[in-house]
């Protein structure tokens, strides 16, 4: 019902500072600072931002592939499509690079899996 | 020079940065193109595509019937390979008995445009999204609500945190992959919008994050995001989501919190493909649902939320006719102080996706 849902929130009320709990707001600090440890840039795998020059991949990602990808990445949100026609391919993958947050190491993985 | 002139000018002015900006895309775009040719080996064709989904959907809520036909186009037109003009548009019809339980059935089709943006991939770090887009707040919004994704059709309680007003900002946004090695991926989104009150264009202002770690072999992710509404008085929303596809092939898990001003709940969601037990192949494309969740108001609720404690339970039943096409059913039931209700859902729904124009097809 996805239509009721959006017709009422347009309704404006009085609102005011929300005051998030001390748990809520721990918990959220742990988190991001270990995403932030993780995105040190001294840690940041020499894969992806070589993949973004065209390199070839380290010796780190070489059991990666396309189809591996694939699988861990497509059933995050939907039920895989069971092919893809390789004139759209480059296309949908763009698409979906850019909703799911993929790499672009990512990305050429996917277009040699689904249009060798 | 008078006001009239005045807004020409700027008008003017605003018209050639906007070129200016799209230009030096392009031009961007077609160098990057440049460089992949050299070292793409793979033959995906970049055509401008029509996607997207549609379907219908019989509902009985309450007592009430409804009939919700819909259909959600997406136009993707590449420029190169790392620019992408994407938009989507909700056609949604939804129609009652005028006299709710008898009579004969009217109401009007609805047409909102979700998310109508320009993308640069600029790399692995940097994805550039300028024009109106999704909001990316917890797991449900930007992620699960097309109708041809969605394993329940009808959205959790909590779904209007951290969306407001019309699920939609227009600003700018920028996203990416922060840090990836072979066993996780961290993620990020983070936004601006400006207040629009333009017909089918409206947002509110407001700036939010979101962050989310996905890890790899266990093919769990779980992300937090962030939102303070900057318009009438500001407020903070939070949520913290996880989706874990479980060793058990074809049994998926969804869970968000949400937090506002207005109050906190939420919901958790499994869902299982039967798809690789021991049975007829004709029963493995049955997939079972179930979902709860909890909402607890504060300061009244409003803005889209129940003013009252509420619980709901739903569970649903989908037959995969193919991969796009299934038969969608479900039952639930919501508890609260003014009444428990049974809502009834059961339609079908079809993804299509194809070339608007020929290109490469080996």
């Amino acid at each position: 019902m996805e239509r009721r849902f959006y017709l009422q929130i347009h309704v404006s009320v009085m609102a005011g500072e929300v005051q998030l709990s001390p748990s809520i707001r721990i918990s959220s600090f742990l988190l991001l600072c270990c995403l932030i440890s993780g995105a040190l840039p001294g840690r940041v795998q020499a894969a992806a931002a070589g993949s973004d020059q065209g390199s070839s991949t380290t010796q780190q990602t070489k059991p990666h592939s396309g189809e591996d990808v694939f699988k861990a990445n497509c059933g995050r949100c939907h039920n895989p499509p069971a092919s893809l026609p390789p004139r759209i391919t480059g296309t949908v993958i763009m698409h979906m690079r850019t909703r799911a947050r993929l790499s672009r190491q990512d990305e050429l993985l996917l277009l040699k899996y689904l249009a060798p | 020079m008078n006001g009239l002139t005045i807004v020409r000018y700027r008008n003017h002015r605003a018209f050639h940065r906007f070129l200016q900006v799209l230009l030096l895309l392009l031009s961007l775009a077609n160098r990057g193109y440049a460089q992949d040719a050299a070292v793409e080996e793979d033959h995906a064709g970049h055509v401008p595509v029509i996607s997207g989904g549609l379907g219908y959907i019989h509902i009985v809520d309450g007592g009430v019937t409804a009939l919700e036909p819909q259909i959600n186009p997406v136009l993707l037109l590449p420029f190169g390979s790392h620019v992408l003009l994407e938009s989507r548009t909700d056609f949604t019809g939804f129609f009652q008995r005028q006299q709710l339980t008898k009579g004969p059935f009217a109401g009007k089709v609805f047409k909102t445009v979700e998310f109508a943006q320009i993308d640069w991939l600029a790399d692995t770090h940097a994805i550039v999204s300028a024009g109106r887009y999704l909001i990316p707040f917890g797991l449900y919004g930007e992620r699960l609500q097309p109708i041809w994704i969605k394993n329940l059709q009808d959205s959790p309680i909590t779904a209007t945190i951290g969306t407001r007003t019309s699920g939609s900002g227009d600003g700018l946004m920028l996203r990416g992959v922060l840090a990836q090695r072979p066993g996780y991926s961290v993620q990020y989104s983070s936004y601006f919008s400006a207040r629009s009150g333009i017909n089918q264009l409206q947002a509110a202002r407001m700036a939010g994050a979101d962050a989310s770690i996905h890890l790899v072999q266990k093919q769990l992710e779980v992300g937090v995001s962030y939102q303070r509404f900057l318009q009438s008085r500001e407020i903070n929303s939070a949520a913290t989501y996880l989706a874990w596809e479980t060793p058990v092939a074809g049994l998926n898990l969804k869970a968000e919190g949400d937090y506002s001003y207005n109050g906190k709940g939420y919901w958790l969601e499994a869902a299982y493909l039967l798809q690789d037990l021991p049975i007829p192949p004709i029963l493995r494309r049955t997939q079972f649902v179930g979902r709860m969740q909890q909402f607890f108001p504060e300061h009244g609720g409003g803005n889209g939320l129940p003013g009252i404690d509420t619980q709901r339970f739903d569970a649903g039943l989908n037959y995969y006719l193919r991969d796009d096409l299934r038969i969608v059913s479900s039952y639930g039931r919501t508890f609260s102080a003014q009444g428990n209700a049974n809502i009834w859902n059961v339609g079908f729904t079809y993804r299509f996706m194809f070339p608007l124009w020929p290109g490469r097809s080996n």
